[in-house]
């Protein structure tokens, strides 16, 4: 991987000190971004290693992070955490599902979410369930705040195209926790 | 814009980030005008809302990597020789190439130099050890000549060939070439190496004989080697010195010793090497010996020079074991060669180059070689020696009271009677709203009109200048004008007394007799309503309600619950001819009365058909009406029946009309127990004896009492479990609690009611273990004072301090029963006696225990109010404690309580009396704030409309809430006050950007108390926001505690005919508190509360 991939360039001062500060600046974003994704704080710490690894893989001497190192993480972060999250799928997913089933049977009125916690990480769930891409793109405007030109620098995609790939994901999950959550007595929420 | 553009952006929209001006507004525009997108909008925004919140809380994930998998990332950091590495390549390319180059050619020079070591090393026989021992590569393709270098080692060598001495030595051996020789103790040579390289010519060494000199050595080293690290240091030096001396005395001189040192490690090895030696067959040694032999002697004849002159200390060796050989004969002093010279006499050879020594070696070996069967220890003396070489490279983380609504706004008179209420009560369908039940409420009505009393007139009959008041607010009042005021003036208390007792058998005549009754109650009823100008006023949003309400009482009152039948047990079993005339007067009133109802059309709409169709339903209706009233009034004949205030019940508030819900809080319980109290007894309380806010109060909701705040304010919302498509808000308010050492000094006077009407075990007899209890309790610096008044006022004891049991509890069992009522005598005293024991600071406290009825006394209740209330203005304070019923006035003492700052409490058991007096005490005693009022401020934006439950008596005005000179509620060490509020919230609003809906509704109230610091005296004000964190989205989530707040305000909504409460049987409450007095099932309360429950619901079948 070249530098300008990686987002970082060759510069005098020591790199030593530029790597530990790329990794006191980014880790708690990054940790935060993995931990959405693969749910698990473990796991998160696994992705953010492999993506601080990869980047120090490419780190040449001299370097020091440019404008796109940002960009660069974000991305790298999301590719390793879906990765992580599809190698280790097939029982967590089930798992998932199984946790989704037991959501839909809300209607009995006792597997439903009742306090905002609840319905929080009721929401959280569903997000994880949606496309990496959306996931991705909610994660990164809602989350970590990035702006849409900086979204667009991670996802490669139009600024009006993220504007429509969030609206989907979030309207599929305003969708799925209407179903999730029949709860005809609650109004506190409705707006 | 059309829909689809719009909805592209619509999250984007919602999210707040269009940051284009003139695009925001064509999607507000668009959102207001399309329903379709607003509905998508409204959609998402919750979700949205809910993603945002979600997201903002942290994951759970430590925010740094954990130190193992950091320290393994800053291993691929480059370390410090790679930033000279790359400094070099980098800024250095010549000097990189030149090391580059310079490192290609030091290494095949070290290779060069191996092959060529090898090649010829091969040819000459040296085995690979000898060449790994060697550091070739520095020689390079010079490297055969270092061998030289290392070797001074002592070796013994052969004792059998005394011309070889010069040879072995040293570890592998090598080259090296015996420098000076002497024999053995074992017959044979001790030799040193003692070649240097520097001595050497390289060239000259070069030769094939020296290659065979190291074949030669190698193999009599075998078995007979020393350890070479053994050598000392010194032997060395005296080796190297010897070397100086190029000189090498071979024979004849018999060595010098040097230094004992050498001498001990040398005679170690000879005592070893001869042990070992003497494994050695015999013929070996011999045939080795005699070949060396011979080929010594062949140098020696041809070197024949002077011996070495070697300072070599050898010590002499010890005889051989075998004299077998040939060596043995020679004396073992002589040295190596001078083995031969004992025959030769020093056959001196002088070695001056190592070439020409080296010449001789080659024949040494055949002389050496070990035998085929040569022993294994010589094999590991063999594997030691190398070792040492080979060693060396070896080395790894909530109204406006409507104004009194009412107000009798109009009052509705509903005077005339009863009739008049129901006729007007029927003809009305309500506009209140009540939100969803409202259908369900009617139907469940009409069923009720038909069916259970058979009084199906529907429409208006009569009305007395009704007016629509605005404000929904519904109350009514029935109540005597005065304290005292009743139609018949004092009556003895004696006959007061029995009431209570009687009053189950009543309940049961009351069926057979129940006409005379009834008329009887009627009639007392219109003469109460004439003399009295009793009101009752509704509103036509009520009237529903108010209904149900009747008839709820009705229905309770009629058979088995009418508690104060004990009046129409009396006129029936005392009748006297006024009252039979009374009676007489009544029953034709009521006639008259019910005929007007054919008379009086309204609306347009009569219903004389109706009516007199079913005259005689109506009559029956009239009669159970009047019935029913009569309950409320107090009973003539008997002064002492109890006395109630109805409050009215609270409406729904409009958020947009009035936003605030203000009211001085209130820490009562006494109409909780006064109500069990009742139902013990097998009745239902009278409506107006239940205080919805006391009900919830009486029950203990585990808030968590602030540490360091006076106040803390606890919410919880969740979906209402009786109110359709209403929220349920609870506010609790915590104060602090004191610890003891804070508590201040008690200088307590007690007020005892000695009337005879408390001449009963459940009164005087209460009263009594109350006290005991209580001054069991007490500090004993706390001062106590008793007062018992009757018709008359006595001091029983004056203020005597609790420590001095005996004489409390002496004059506590002393007080005795007999006389009227004197209440106001009783304050006098009290009051007096309390002042002059004033201890400032301290809790001065007088505590009334009464029946609660006054029939002596010139005062006014006003008076004695407003005398309380100069008291309290100096600091003595009054608290009521009620006690037995009957003569209950619950209303007077009621109010004594609250203008005294004090606690207003119903003892019914003696567990009520230890709960009070003991559980509460230091909050009882110790008011940690006072004046203490809530304003809720509900947030339009988010809540359409609220109702508070309970608390009527207690409602303020907005702008009461910040004026401190309003008198209001105390809260004691620990209290807690909640309140309930029902709530519609808001529905269908345009969905705005969140930034901008933040300030604007992002809550759903501000929760504000106001009161006044007791130790500070200063007025404070804390507030709480209501969010949707406190917001629980379904009932059966919702804590215990809130469960049975809301169970707690339903039955007494139920219980005291609360039009909002319709529809809801204590059944049902029976049913949602099953599973809380599971969950809280510690909590005794509660468990009596469920069988409350359950016993009211049986006793509303019965009927």
């Amino acid at each position: 991987m070249a530098g300008e991939k990686t987002g970082v360039s060759a510069g005098k001062t020591g790199q030593v000190d530029s790597m530990e500060a790329i990794v006191l600046e980014y880790e708690t974003a990054l940790l935060r971004y993995a931990a959405r994704i693969v749910n698990s704080p473990s796991l998160a710490q696994d992705v953010v290693q492999n993506v601080f690894t990869k980047l120090f893989k490419a780190w040449k001497a001299g370097m020091k992070p440019s404008d796109k190192l940002q960009g660069w993480l974000y991305r790298v972060t999301h590719n390793e955490a879906v990765d992580f999250v599809r190698r280790e799928s097939q029982l967590k997913v089930l798992h998932e599902k199984h946790a989704g089933g037991a959501a839909a049977e809300c209607a009995d009125g006792v597997h439903c979410p009742a306090t905002i916690e609840d319905r929080r990480e009721l929401v959280l769930q569903n997000l994880r369930r949606l496309h990496p891409a959306e996931q991705q793109i909610v994660l990164l405007r809602m989350q970590e705040r990035l702006s849409y030109a900086e979204i667009s620098e991670v996802t490669g995609r139009t600024e009006g195209n993220i504007g429509c790939i969030l609206h989907n994901a979030v309207r599929k999950l305003a969708q799925v926790m209407k179903r999730e959550e029949k709860q005809p007595q609650m109004n506190t929420d409705r707006h | 814009m059309n829909c689809k553009e719009v909805q592209e952006k619509l999250t984007v929209y919602l999210l707040g980030d269009i940051t284009d001006a003139d695009a925001i507004s064509q999607i507000r525009e668009h959102l207001e005008k399309c329903g379709g997108c607003r509905a998508v909008a409204q959609e998402i925004q919750p979700t949205l809302d809910l993603l945002h919140d979600a997201l903002a809380v942290a994951p759970n994930v430590s925010a740094r990597l954990s130190p193992e998998r950091r320290a393994s990332l800053m291993k691929m950091r480059p370390g410090k020789m790679d930033v000279v590495v790359e400094w070099v390549t980098k800024k250095h390319p010549r000097l990189a190439r030149a090391a580059v180059i310079l490192i290609i050619v030091s290494f095949c020079w070290v290779i060069s130099g191996e092959v060529m070591w090898s090649f010829y090393g091969e040819k000459a026989g040296c085995d690979f050890g000898a060449q790994l021992a060697r550091p070739s590569w520095l020689w390079g393709p010079f490297g055969f000549f270092r061998p030289t270098i290392e070797m001074s080692e002592v070796v013994e060598v052969d004792r059998s060939a005394p011309a070889l001495a010069r040879a072995p030595h040293g570890a592998p051996v090598s080259d090296g070439v015996p420098a000076s020789s002497e024999p053995s103790r074992h017959g044979g040579f001790w030799a040193v190496t003692t070649r240097s390289g520097a001595d050497l010519n390289p060239f000259d060494s070069y030769s094939g004989e020296i290659r065979k000199v190291k074949r030669v050595e190698e193999k009599p080293s075998v078995g007979l080697a020393a350890e070479p690290a053994a050598v000392p240091q010194r032997q060395r030096d005296a080796t190297e010195k010897l070397e100086d001396t190029k000189e090498f005395q071979v024979a004849g001189i018999r060595p010098t010793v040097t230094g004992p040192t050498a001498d001990d490690v040398l005679r170690e090895k000879d005592k070893e090497i001869a042990i070992r030696d003497e494994k050695i067959a015999d013929r070996d040694a011999q045939i080795k010996g005699l070949k060396m032999h011979f080929k010594a002697l062949e140098i020696e004849t041809r070197n024949a020079g002077t011996p070495p002159r070697t300072e070599l200390t050898v010590q002499p060796p010890q005889p051989p074991a075998k004299p077998s050989a040939p060596a043995a004969e020679v004396p073992l002093t002589t040295v190596v060669a001078g083995h031969d010279s004992g025959e030769k006499e020093a056959p001196v050879a002088k070695i001056i180059a190592g070439a020409e020594y080296y010449k001789e070696l080659p024949q040494a070996p055949a002389a050496v070689a070990p035998p085929a069967d040569a022993p294994p220890a010589d094999a590991s003396a063999f594997r030691q020696r190398f070792s040492g070489t080979a060693g060396k490279l070896v080395h790894v983380q909530k109204n406006a009271q409507a104004q009194q609504g009412v107000e009798e706004g109009e009052a509705v008179d509903i005077v005339k009677s009863p009739v008049a209420v129901k006729g007007f009560s029927a003809g009305r369908t309500s506009s209140f709203r009540k939100p969803a039940p409202s259908a369900d409420k009617i139907k469940v009505q009409a069923a009720q009109d038909k069916n259970g009393d058979g009084y199906a007139q529907n429409g208006p009959v009569q009305r007395k200048d009704e007016k629509a008041p605005g404000a929904g607010t519904y109350s009514r009042e029935l109540k005597p004008g005065g304290g005292a005021g009743a139609p018949s003036g004092a009556v003895p208390a004696e006959e007061s007394a029995d009431g209570a007792e009687d009053s189950l058998k009543t309940a049961d005549n009351r069926r057979s007799d129940g006409q005379l009754s009834l008329e009887a109650g009627a009639e007392a009823n219109q003469e109460r309503f004439e003399n009295e100008g009793g009101r009752q006023t509704t509103t036509p949003s009520r009237e529903d309600a108010y209904e149900w309400r009747m008839k709820l009482k009705s229905v309770d009152r009629i058979g088995k619950t009418d508690m104060p039948d004990k009046s129409a047990q009396k006129m029936k079993s005392q009748p006297k001819p006024e009252q039979a005339g009374e009676q007489r007067k009544a029953e034709e009133k009521l006639l008259t009365v019910a005929s007007s109802v054919e008379r009086v059309p309204e609306s347009g709409r009569t219903i004389a058909k109706d009516a007199e169709k079913e005259a005689l339903p109506v009559l029956k209706a009239l009669q159970e009406s009047a019935q029913r009233l009569q309950v409320k009034r107090p009973a003539e004949e008997d002064e002492t029946g109890p006395r109630f205030k109805a409050e009215g019940v609270n409406p729904f508030v409009q958020v947009k009309a009035n936003a605030f819900s203000t009211f001085a809080i209130t820490v009562d319980t006494a109409s909780f127990t006064l109500t069990r109290n009742y139902m013990v007894k097998g009745f239902l309380p009278p409506a107006e004896a239940v205080r919805t806010e006391e009900f919830v109060n009486f029950f203990d909701y585990a808030y968590r009492a602030p540490e360091r705040e006076t106040f803390k304010v606890y919410v919880e919302v969740a979906p209402s479990k009786f109110g359709f498509g209403l929220d349920m808000m609870k506010i609790g308010v915590k104060g602090k609690r004191i610890g003891r050492e804070e508590q201040r000094r008690a200088v307590l006077t007690f007020l005892v009611d000695t009337s005879g009407s408390m001449d009963k075990p459940d009164r005087i007899g209460l009263v009594k273990k109350s006290l005991r209890m209580l001054v069991e309790k007490l500090n004993p610096h706390d001062l106590v004072a008793i007062v018992q008044y009757s018709s008359n006022a006595r001091l029983v004891l004056d203020h005597t301090a609790a420590s001095d049991k005996n004489k409390i509890l002496g004059a506590i069992d002393a007080l005795q029963c007999t006389g009227s009522t004197n209440l106001e005598d009783g304050m006098q005293k009290a009051y007096q006696v309390a002042a002059r024991s004033f201890v400032s600071k301290g809790e001065n406290r007088v505590l009334i225990l009464s029946d609660g009825v006054a029939n002596l006394g010139t005062m006014s209740a006003e008076d004695m109010l407003k005398n309380v209330e100069k008291y309290k203005n100096q600091g003595i304070y009054c608290s009521v404690f009620g006690v037995g019923m009957g003569s209950y006035d619950d209303t007077t003492l009621k109010t004594l309580a609250n203008k005294g700052d004090g606690v207003y409490a119903f003892l019914d058991s003696e567990d009520e009396a230890k709960r009070i007096f003991v559980d509460d005490l230091a909050a009882s005693l110790n008011t940690i704030a006072k004046d203490v009022k809530i304003q809720v401020e509900f947030n339009p934006a988010r809540v359409e409309q609220y109702r508070q439950l309970g608390y009527e008596s207690r409602q303020l005005k907005k702008e009461q809430f910040r004026d401190d000179t309003v008198d209001a509620g105390e809260v004691g060490s620990g209290q807690s006050v909640t309140a309930l509020y029902e709530l519609e919230t808001a529905k269908n609003v345009i969905p705005v950007p969140r930034d901008i809906r933040n300030d604007a509704r992002g809550y759903l109230a501000v929760v504000r108390v106001r009161y006044r610091n007791t130790d500070t005296g200063k007025v404070e004000e804390i507030e709480r926001y209501v969010t949707d964190q406190d917001v629980v989205n379904s009932f059966d989530k919702a804590s215990p505690r809130f469960k049975l707040a809301v169970c707690a305000a339903e039955f007494a909504e139920i219980l005291r005919g609360s039009p909002f409460a319709t529809g809801s049987e204590v059944k049902d409450v029976a049913d949602v508190l099953r599973p809380v007095s599971l969950e809280l099932s510690l909590d005794g309360r509660v468990q009596e509360f469920l069988r409350m429950a359950q016993s009211a619901q049986g006793m509303a079948r019965g009927e």
